[in-house]
């Protein structure tokens, strides 16, 4: 079938997929990556870094916190670029909700405990934070944007039922993941939904092993799972309190079946010590499926995830090296690269 | 000579009295501090065991937790343990042990420790919080054992002070205080014998 | 008279589609890569001698449509007058004549230049690639080429029979 988007695209995202995939060299290769790993310290480290764009926000990092710090602002330059190369909010939204949704758990909690919370906001996401505040403070909830409106509705009202905090995280952990569902879905865009779909799925298999190994009841789960996955999230709740197999068994014909395997492999316990890596492996695999593609959409949504895993990836060697994490333990937590 | 005494016999008996109640103090002192010591060694090695096993736990805890927090930005970490929903409360009470009033610490929780969103934190943050969680028990009871240790080693001190008191100042001066007022009355009764004999001389002398 | 148009018309017409045609197929097409090619001269100037071919390659089918319209204005005096001579039916041979340039350049510029697309995704990763990324596109010219060919070769049997 011929589409339109074949002869619109390379008009639409042309520029933007030509710059990208001369940055996607730029990116860091499993070499590089060793290198920081094996580097003697952390002057090192920054040495190797000084080698790449990194450099220039790393001049004056000294502790941790620095590290914290410089890699946020990195962030933000990602970001900005991704402002540059698209125009449409749909994309951008689609990488700074997450921000925004991390920005209205703080507001709501410190708001609940009475603290201020400044410290911890994200300068990341698309929300006026200090005038959600505001409003949030004064109760005055319908004046923020309407995308947030009604998830800090239910979470508020879900925690003056119940006096749990967690449940704020919860309600607008469930909203965010609703409202990238719809993104995708407005983008008309296959890859882009099935990554959604895999976030998904990947976080419902989270949320039902941790709560299991943390033995939560079956209600609390069936608070926490996402809807809209490519598995039903009924499925989950329905072997909740069957033994872990019977999850490996529902799901031994969907691509999650090989990660599953590999957290089972070690007797009754499942151990959740690399879970993290092997979660964000599985997304980075479908993305790397953009870079096959000629121009679209794709090869941009998928050099931001990359870039997003390479942050992380710095974050882990080297917050790693300052706190004196053995070197071993830090490559069993460093995630596939994309190029 | 540290004790003064009039050296009459009423008051060496009482002397004498005072020198076997010393000596059965001491007596019972010195079984006193053998049975502290031997607490106090038990306890020591408790204390070390703990300590060590605590110690673990917590390297163990913070290496966890130095994983969980370099998977996300601090923010995220911060955020997910802003609020959190478990209560822990701790009561102190006391018990004796050997004499000595110990404290002993009760610890209540109340809800569980993970109170973030489990789909967007990192799956290593739950083992790091249970470790955490692990560690916090032991660590009260070490707390509990070490404060039990000081408190016997202030009172094997002061029990070892006053067996070495009695042993080397009291119990000597009160012997050597039986010991004056022995010497003291002999020495009397030397003198009454002799006063005697040259009075039956004198009075003998004048019979004849 | 078929569909009431005169031959001189049916020739006007078909030398127009095949003008038309070759360049609007070449114009999206170039503008495909020129796009994507833009892009990466803005992260990597130096890949310009690379991607100058791959820009070009798309164009080709334009000139072809060009040279189809050329060929039937002289071969058949649509300037000099003579052309009003031509019957109807003759006029619309001529027009069957230059469909092959029109549909086939139309439709392999336009997808050259999607290929181009790919083939400048190499030369953004390796500039030495840039010889066997030209390759790619170059095998959609063969059809275009073909089409020209063909286009030609029938003008000049019309042109015999007159």
């Amino acid at each position: 079938m011929v589409r339109l988007r074949t002869f619109i695209d390379p008009i639409k995202y042309g520029v933007a997929t030509g710059r990208i995939k001369v940055l996607e060299n730029k990116l860091f290769t499993r070499h590089r990556v060793e290198r920081l790993v094996e580097a003697d310290d952390f002057s090192d480290q920054l040495r190797i870094l000084a080698e790449t764009d990194y450099g220039g926000f790393f001049e004056n990092v000294r502790t941790i916190d620095d590290i914290e710090e410089a890699l946020h602002k990195y962030l933000a330059k990602v970001y900005d670029f991704l402002d540059e190369l698209t125009r449409e909010r749909e994309i951008i939204s689609f990488f700074r909700l997450r921000y925004d949704f991390h920005n209205l758990k703080v507001l709501l909690k410190t708001k609940y405990k009475q603290e201020t919370g400044e410290h911890i906001w994200s300068h990341l996401g698309l929300l006026d934070v200090p005038r959600a505040r505001d409003l949030i403070e004064q109760g005055m909830v319908d004046e923020l944007p309407e995308v947030y409106r009604q998830a800090v509705k239910e979470s508020m009202h879900r925690f003056e039922k119940e006096r749990d905090s967690q449940q704020i995280d919860i309600v607008l952990d469930g909203y965010l993941y609703k409202l990238l569902h719809g993104l995708a879905v407005s983008q008309r865009n296959d890859f882009l939904q099935d990554l959604v779909k895999i976030f998904i799925d990947l976080g419902n298999i989270k949320t039902f092993l941790r709560a299991k190994n943390l033995r939560r009841k079956k209600d609390f789960i069936s608070q926490a799972l996402f809807d809209n996955g490519s598995i039903d999230k009924g499925i989950f709740i329905a072997i909740y309190g069957e033994p872990l197999d019977s999850l490996l068994e529902q799901l031994k014909n969907t691509p999650y079946a090989e990660l599953l395997r590999v957290v089972f492999r070690e007797g009754k316990k499942v151990d959740l010590s690399t879970f993290d890596k092997l979660v964000d492996n599985f997304a980075l695999n479908h993305a790397k499926k953009a870079r096959y593609v000629p121009v679209g959409l794709e090869p941009i949504v998928g050099y931001i995830l990359a870039k997003e895993s390479e942050v992380n990836m710095v974050r882990v060697i080297l917050t790693g090296r300052l706190n004196n994490v053995p070197k071993d333990k830090i490559r069993e937590r460093i995630r596939d690269l994309y190029v | 000579m540290a004790i003064k005494v009039n050296p009459n016999r009423m008051e060496l008996l009482k002397l004498k009295k005072r020198t076997e109640i010393a000596k059965r103090g001491h007596k019972l002192l010195k079984d006193k501090l053998d049975e502290l010591m031997k607490q106090f060694f038990i306890l020591i090695r408790r204390n070390r065991v703990l300590r060590q096993e605590v110690e673990e736990k917590l390297i163990q805890a913070y290496l966890l937790f130095a994983l969980a927090r370099s998977e996300v930005a601090i923010e995220v970490i911060e955020e997910a343990v802003l609020y959190p929903h478990a209560e822990v409360s701790v009561d102190v009470l006391q018990k004796t042990l050997m004499g000595v009033a110990v404290p002993q610490i009760g610890l209540q929780q109340k809800g569980t420790f993970d109170c973030y969103g489990l789909s967007t934190t990192p799956a290593i943050l739950d083992d790091a919080l249970q470790t955490f969680n692990e560690a916090l028990p032991l660590m009260i009871q070490l707390a509990e054992v070490e404060k039990a240790v000081e408190l016997l080693a202030l009172e094997i001190e002061k029990t070892r002070r006053r067996v070495n008191a009695l042993e080397h100042v009291l119990i000597p001066q009160l012997e050597e205080a039986v010991r004056y007022v022995t010497m003291k009355l002999d020495e009397m009764e030397r003198s009454y014998r002799t006063q005697l004999m040259v009075i039956k001389e004198m009075v003998s002398e004048a019979a004849i | 008279m078929i569909l009431g148009l005169s031959g001189f018309h049916w020739a006007l017409l078909g030398a127009a589609a095949a003008a038309l045609g070759g360049g609007i197929g070449s114009s999206i097409g170039i503008t495909y890569i020129a796009n994507v090619a833009a892009g990466i001269l803005v992260e990597d100037p130096e890949k310009f001698g690379g991607l100058l071919p791959l820009c070009a390659i798309p164009g080709t089918q334009g000139i072809y449509g060009f040279i189809t319209a050329v060929l039937v204005v002289f071969f058949f005096g649509l300037i000099g007058g003579e052309g009003g001579k031509l019957t109807s039916p003759q006029g619309f041979q001529i027009f069957l004549a230059c469909m092959p340039v029109c549909f086939a350049c139309l439709v392999s510029a336009i997808y050259q230049g999607l290929t181009a697309v790919g083939a400048a995704g190499m030369v953004a990763k390796r500039m030495e690639e840039a010889g066997k990324a030209l390759i790619l596109p170059a095998l959609v010219e063969t059809y275009a080429a073909l089409s020209l060919i063909i286009s030609i070769l029938l003008l000049l049997s019309i042109r015999a029979g007159l």
